[in-house]
């Protein structure tokens, strides 16, 4: 008898400990998502604090451009609601851009500063010195973290990091600053909410590219222009009628090059407008 | 009551299974249309990529065999 019961009670000890852990788990989570936009804080949110009090003084709504944060994003009841503009009244957000400036231009002076004038916030803007150091001044530029919103109340919002270059474009249609509050209830599952925070950092990184992409054909139409004047130029100079030849089907290849680019960048930059939009 | 050690197991796995909210079967169509639309957009920005490379090729070549000319 004292066997049984022994064996019964170890038995329901161990149901109480597996359904403990595994709720804990769930807890860790979310403590998680509020502890990361904690130390978001810690470390940037004095500029952002201060900007924040500007906002106020001036009656703007803090945590986003003039839209209406109520019922949007991933709370889905009235006190999570509160809970999150209070947070983000207070904390600022946490924003993770060290050294944004506000306009979405890239970082402090680090050896890149003469690229930095190249990202602009609404994309790139390349000329010949710059297009030399293209690669180095994309890679080095600051990723921003927003709080990707949608219309719809109950779709969640998504935390994502984006290109500097990006920005504007993000800020432009009710997108944050800073992570999105944690989710606080249980009504999408973990699996879900991951798959779209993969999606739309998917899109995000095929937005950047479109932007470079936009970047690198307006600087090689600016070049051919300028390429074009400079045969003209050497045809009445008396150039080498080989040498000359050489520099048309040069021009000629990227005039073609620009062509496709053109019409792959059109179809590319309508699927992912669309589908961040949505 | 050794009868009761299996039901208590399965409470116990059953129990965990309910810790972790499975997907519904409406996030489970919006997963299925999130994958066909990245799959279409990886391509397409593989293709934009690979032709943006090729017009960057295209203007280093321009730019030096024009730098090579006024230098002559």
């Amino acid at each position: 008898m004292k066997q049984q019961f022994t064996l019964f009670s170890l038995a329901v000890l161990v149901m109480i400990a597996v359904s403990v852990s595994a709720f804990r788990q769930k807890g860790k989570e979310a403590k998680q998502g509020k502890g990361n936009q904690q130390k978001e804080q810690k470390d940037h949110g004095r500029g952002q604090d201060k900007q924040d009090k500007a906002d106020k003084g001036n009656g703007k709504p803090v945590n986003d451009n003039g839209n209406d944060n109520k019922g949007k994003g991933n709370d889905h009841g009235k006190g999570n609601d509160d809970k999150a503009r209070g947070k983000d009244k207070e904390d600022g957000r946490g924003n993770n851009d060290k050294n944004d400036n506000g306009n979405g231009n890239g970082n402090e002076d680090n050896g890149k500063g003469k690229g930095h004038k190249a990202i602009t916030g609404k994309g790139y803007k390349w000329d010949d010195e710059t297009f030399k150091n293209r690669n180095d001044i994309r890679k080095g530029q600051e990723k921003v973290t927003i709080c990707h919103k949608f219309n719809r109340n109950d779709e969640p919002a998504v935390t994502i990091r984006v290109a500097a270059a990006a920005l504007d474009a993000h800020l432009g249609h009710g997108d944050v600053r800073g992570e999105c509050p944690a989710v606080t209830n249980n009504r999408f599952s973990n699996g879900f909410l991951q798959q779209r925070r993969d999606y739309y950092t998917l899109l995000n990184d095929s937005q950047e590219q479109v932007l470079y992409s936009r970047s690198i054909l307006d600087y090689a139409i600016e070049r051919l222009t300028g390429a074009r004047a400079q045969l003209v130029t050497m045809q009445n100079s008396n150039v080498p009628a080989a040498e000359l030849e050489s520099r048309r089907l040069l021009v000629v290849d990227l005039e073609n090059n620009v062509s496709l680019l053109q019409q792959i960048l059109g179809v590319t930059a309508t699927l992912v407008a669309n589908r961040l939009m949505q | 009551m050794k009868r009761l050690i299996l039901p208590a197991i399965a409470a116990c796995v059953f129990a965990v299974a309910c810790a972790d909210t499975k997907t519904s079967p409406q996030e489970e169509a919006e997963i299925k249309t999130m994958d066909s639309v990245s799959a279409a957009v990886k391509d397409s920005t593989r293709k934009l990529e690979d032709q943006t490379k090729k017009v960057e090729a295209s203007l280093e070549k321009l730019d030096e065999s024009f730098e090579n000319a006024q230098n002559k």
